[in-house]
């Protein structure tokens, strides 16, 4: 892990396209301003951990998870559509 | 063409019906190629299964199906680049199946959204959602009749 040490608004840049920039620092709490490609997935490491983990969860699924799934969708009964009454 | 499958062994399926995520599924990076198998006609669940990994296949539910609102959480500025502008986005979730508990839940923070023109898509992580990663579907949208013909 690369440590550094950075002041309120200094930045950090990552490769050619991050840069990251230290807002405000208020009691135990950092803002941290992040500029980088639109297709750069930038998450809460927590969140990114239980995306992960649950994706795993669901990669486990055989076809006998699928026929339960959809047995109990069929007892849920079908969802609500809209019919149009012939006039 | 013809492709490797745990679940199905080999199967027969149309190339140009391949669905390509450039950045991979969060966790499974290197998984860019899918297709889209039904397992039964009528019924609401697919698979999404992994042309390049036999034993990768997931579960998946059209998310509009558990909420109809639910395309107003997912920001066009999130998958905008992966084909021409003015287009609804196909959207699909992941569903997890518990043995266990038997609970069937959908994962609405992070869906996978896909291009209908490109086929390209991505998993997006709705940070700031009020969704669940693990939505019962139990609890889904019910018409009135069918939450009284439920209860005992």
């Amino acid at each position: 892990m690369l440590i550094l040490t950075r002041k309120e608004g200094e930045k950090i840049t990552i490769g050619d396209d991050i840069v990251l920039t230290i807002l405000e620092v208020k009691g135990r709490k950092v803002r941290v301003g992040i500029d980088a490609p639109p297709d750069t997935v930038i998450l809460r490491e927590e969140l990114y951990q239980r995306i992960q983990e649950e994706n795993r969860r669901a990669a486990a699924s055989d076809v006998e998870d699928m026929e339960r799934a959809i047995d109990l969708w069929s007892s849920i009964g079908p969802p609500q559509e809209k019919t149009e009454h012939a006039d | 063409m013809q492709i490797e499958t745990t679940r199905f062994g080999t199967i027969e399926i149309d190339e140009g019906k391949s669905i390509e995520f450039p950045e991979g599924l969060v966790g499974f990076p290197d998984a860019r190629r899918f297709v889209l198998l039904e397992h039964a006609p009528q019924s609401p669940f697919h698979w999404l299964q992994s042309m390049d990994e036999p034993d990768l296949a997931f579960v998946v539910v059209d998310p509009l199906l558990i909420d109809p609102q639910y395309a107003d959480a997912v920001p066009v500025e999130a998958w905008n680049d992966l084909g021409p502008a003015g287009v609804e986005p196909l959207l699909l979730a992941l569903v997890t199946i518990d043995r266990h508990e038997g609970r069937v839940t959908v994962n609405l923070v992070g869906p996978l959204v896909i291009h209908p023109e490109t086929r390209k898509g991505r998993q997006l992580v709705l940070d700031e959602s009020s969704y669940s990663i693990q939505h019962d579907i139990m609890c889904s949208t019910k018409s009135p009749t069918q939450v009284l013909s439920r209860s005992s």
